[in-house]
């Protein structure tokens, strides 16, 4: 084993041009890959985050009796989802209302009558919801009686949803594209390489070698090629994300936009598939030139 | 030698071949048995190179059977081929030297493709090259080498693995007496130790002082030294 490293060790350095090349493309691959991961899975995380976040507010139908709110505190309360129900009553929403405005406040002093209706705020189990059954939540507790209407941000909820969705759908299709790409150009170099030494690879042969043992070291090319590429790639991921992160954080102030770089098991599968790439691409021009 | 003669390691039975319409070898019947040293022989072109070529495969048959070892060649699978060609060492009649190696990893190649240890390997590529006398050239490259030189390189390869057949495809064609000398004494020696060696030359010299069986081959037809195909001139 130690001679077939030190064998393909030889061979990269021998083919320095064209091993640099088909690194280089797997790092591009993976460069191009890995943004798109990264960008998806902050995106992804912000609105885990958001969810977990989610607050319903119901509001009660005009002249509601103190009997029907309690009644329905107790039917939202029986809804599978739902952590706390909190009562605000009108005259405390308008006070709460007021506090906000702060200094425009005398702006309400002109109104006769409390505009505001009864509500509810809801806080769902952190966590265990997602989008559809926010969704399913709210439907339930619209179609109790006393209640006039249900408020959660859905909308921008569900486009960022498809957003997140069409994102990820174009980072698959982009990161496939370049990784077959890197694997065209990883089969090439070994098929060059195998092409300029074909009089040597026929004389092993000649002597007894067998394919393995021929092909051993180009397998190991391949391998190195496709997990140097992938460390490359991604260490170009680290480096904007670095830079990113640092420009980020000093612009804006809530924690709640904190950027994260992949995981562990990202970085893994992703040098698990250039390292992947490289093997399939040297098996396939191996399997060319062995053919005959 | 009695025995061996009933144990043949290589049978050829009307064996033809073709390079297109070039026929090579025409009708080729013979068995070579076990630690014969036999000598193939006839004017550039008779098809010498070919006939040992296809004993280990090196060209395929166009018609007839080649046996080795008890192995017919026409039925032996892709992967069993480099396990019969392990059973020869090769001079090749152009080398066949890696020109990108050295000398030395030349040499080592065919003991590292058998999975031989590396200890062992340095030990025997260094006695090799010390027998044929290159072992102050381990580390230099072939193209840098005389033809003689590279030359002793090919026998050392070819005796390195000490295999049970020595092809020697005009192993001296580029030596002086001297070395000629010494190689053909080299390969009576690896006969003496029990393999079977088949020399293909033209050298009369060597004809003379090799003493074994002769094959005479002209535009590819056969003829041996006895009209009954039987050995002469034992050693
Ligand atoms: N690969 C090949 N393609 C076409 N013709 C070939 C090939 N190899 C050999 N021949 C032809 O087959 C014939 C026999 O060639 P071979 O090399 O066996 O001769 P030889 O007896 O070894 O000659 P020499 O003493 O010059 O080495 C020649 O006419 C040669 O031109
Ligand atoms: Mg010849």
């Amino acid at each position: 084993m130690k001679s077939y490293i030190m064998r393909a060790l030889r061979d990269i350095n021998d083919n320095r041009f064209l091993n640099g090349v088909a690194m280089l493309t797997v790092a591009l691959s993976v460069l191009i890959a890995g943004a798109f991961l990264l960008i998806w899975t902050n995106l992804n995380h912000w609105m885990t985050a958001s969810e977990s976040n989610i607050r319903i507010m119901v509001y009660l139908k005009d002249g509601s009796t103190e009997a029907q709110s309690q009644d329905t505190t107790y039917l939202i309360q029986g809804v599978d989802g739902v952590q706390k129900v909190q009562f605000i009553s009108r005259s405390q929403a308008l006070s709460e209302f007021k506090v906000q405005l702060k200094h425009q406040a005398s702006l309400l002093d002109g109104l006769r009558e409390n505009p505001l209706p009864d509500s509810f705020d809801v806080e769902l189990k952190k966590g265990a919801v997602r989008l559809n059954q926010i969704e399913s939540i709210a439907d339930q507790i619209t179609r109790m009686p006393a209640v006039e209407s249900v408020e959660y941000g859905q909308q921008w909820m569900e486009r960022f949803a498809n957003l997140l969705n069409l994102f990820r759908f174009a980072g698959m299709i982009l990161g496939g594209i370049f990784f077959i790409a890197s694997g065209l150009i990883v089969a090439n170099t070994a098929r060059l390489v195998l092409y300029s030494r074909r009089d040597e690879v026929e004389i092993m042969r000649l002597v007894g070698a067998t394919d393995l043992f021929i092909k051993m070291p180009f397998y190991i090319e391949g391998m190195i090629q496709g997990a140097f590429g992938g460390g490359i790639g991604l260490s170009a991921v680290y480096a904007t994300y670095m830079f990113m992160s640092s420009k980020l954080t000093s612009d804006m102030v809530s924690g709640f936009w904190r950027i994260h770089f992949l995981s562990i098991e990202s970085i893994g599968i992703i040098i698990g598939c250039s390292t992947g790439i490289g093997l399939i691409g040297c098996f396939l021009s191996m399997k060319q030139f062995f053919r005959n | 030698m009695e025995d061996h003669r009933s144990n043949p390691i290589v049978r050829m039975f009307h064996v033809h071949k073709n390079y297109g319409i070039q026929k090579s070898l025409v009708d080729i019947t013979l068995d070579i048995y076990r630690n014969e040293f036999i000598i193939v022989t006839g004017p550039s072109g008779a098809g010498k190179s070919t006939l040992l070529k296809l004993m280990y495969l090196g060209e395929p048959v166009t018609q007839g059977q080649v046996i080795v070892d008890g192995i017919n060649l026409n039925r032996i699978s892709r992967r069993r081929i480099p396990y019969l060609r392990r059973n020869f060492g090769i001079i090749f009649q152009d080398y066949k030297l890696i020109p990108t190696k050295t000398v030395f990893s030349n040499v080592a190649l065919v003991l590292e493709a058998t999975g031989e240890k590396r200890r062992l390997i340095q030990k025997k590529v260094h006695s090799v090259l010390r027998t044929v006398g290159m072992e102050h050239k381990q580390d230099a490259f072939p193209p840098g080498l005389s033809g003689g030189e590279q030359q002793r390189v090919a026998v050392a390869r070819a005796i390195a693995g000490s295999p049970r057949i020595i092809l020697a495809d005009e192993p001296t064609g580029s030596l002086d007496p001297d070395s000629t000398g010494n190689i053909m004494a080299l390969l009576k020696e690896i006969h003496h130790r029990g393999a079977t060696v088949i020399l293909a030359t033209h050298d009369r010299m060597l004809i003379e002082n090799a003493g074994g069986r002769i094959i005479q081959l002209v535009q590819g037809q056969m003829s041996q030294n006895d009209e009954n195909g039987q050995i002469v001139n034992t050693p």
